[in-house]
């Protein structure tokens, strides 16, 4: 695989998926790039908020060591995840995660196993609120299929 | 020794409590008697799956706390 680099962050405050995107396609024009952004959903209104709960020091380990794990597993020049902290409403992008390479297979596939790995191994803790109560969320079946894809 | 809790577990417990320990313990013991303490959250805190960390390391439940020695008790996570 090619030599690669990285950026990895959490985001405190509202997350700016063009400004992201723009700061990827800056440091890396080289064929492809391939972006997701996940939204907080609002389930039928059921959700007023998104609280993620973080760990100071093992959260941004955690999203580094997935950031370096794609780059050791696809054939991508750069990864870029960039994370919401804190509370998030709906509708409002929750993540940011995307891959330049030099051809696009390689960059969907990167992201693809970016956000099964996000979904998963990144350490959040987080806790729906809204107008009936509030829930902690833990993964689901389908999150942990989707991380053994891997 | 400070205890530090993250996600439902600081929900349950706090934030942060300080627990009296006169002398060493293993991370183990401490988790059960937390469970005594803490009927609510001993579930929660006795799964398998919850980290024990000490200066940012995980650490295993023979992992054996000094006195004065602080803990981050890191519940099942969520994800992103």
């Amino acid at each position: 695989m090619a030599e690669g680099s990285f950026f990895a962050g959490l985001e405190p405050d509202r997350l700016r998926p063009e400004r992201q995107l723009a700061i990827l396609s800056e440091a890396s024009c080289n064929g492809a790039i391939v972006s997701f952004v996940g939204m907080v959903r609002d389930e039928g209104g059921a959700v007023e908020r998104l609280i993620l709960d973080h760990h100071p020091v093992l959260t941004q380990q955690s999203l580094e060591a997935i950031a370096r794990e794609a780059l050791s597993r696809f054939d991508v020049s750069r990864v870029h995840i960039v994370h919401r902290c804190g509370t998030v409403g709906p509708g409002e992008p929750i993540v940011f995660a995307a891959a330049a390479a030099l051809h696009r297979r390689a960059a969907f596939e990167a992201v693809d196993y970016l956000m099964d790995r996000l979904k998963m191994d990144a350490i959040f803790w987080k806790r729906e609120e809204g107008a009936t109560g509030s829930q902690w969320i833990e993964p689901t079946d389908a999150d942990y299929a989707d991380r053994e894809r891997w | 020794m400070k205890i530090r809790f993250y996600g439902r577990l600081s929900e349950l417990i706090g934030r942060e409590i300080d627990l009296d320990a006169a002398e060493s313990i293993s991370v183990g013991d401490l988790f059960q008697r937390l469970a005594q303490a803490h009927a609510d959250a001993a579930s929660a805190l006795l799964n398998p799956r919850v980290r024990a960390v000490v200066a940012d390391e995980i650490v295993p439940r023979d992992f054996i706390l000094d006195p004065g020695e602080d803990l981050e008790i890191l519940p099942i996570v969520s994800g992103g």
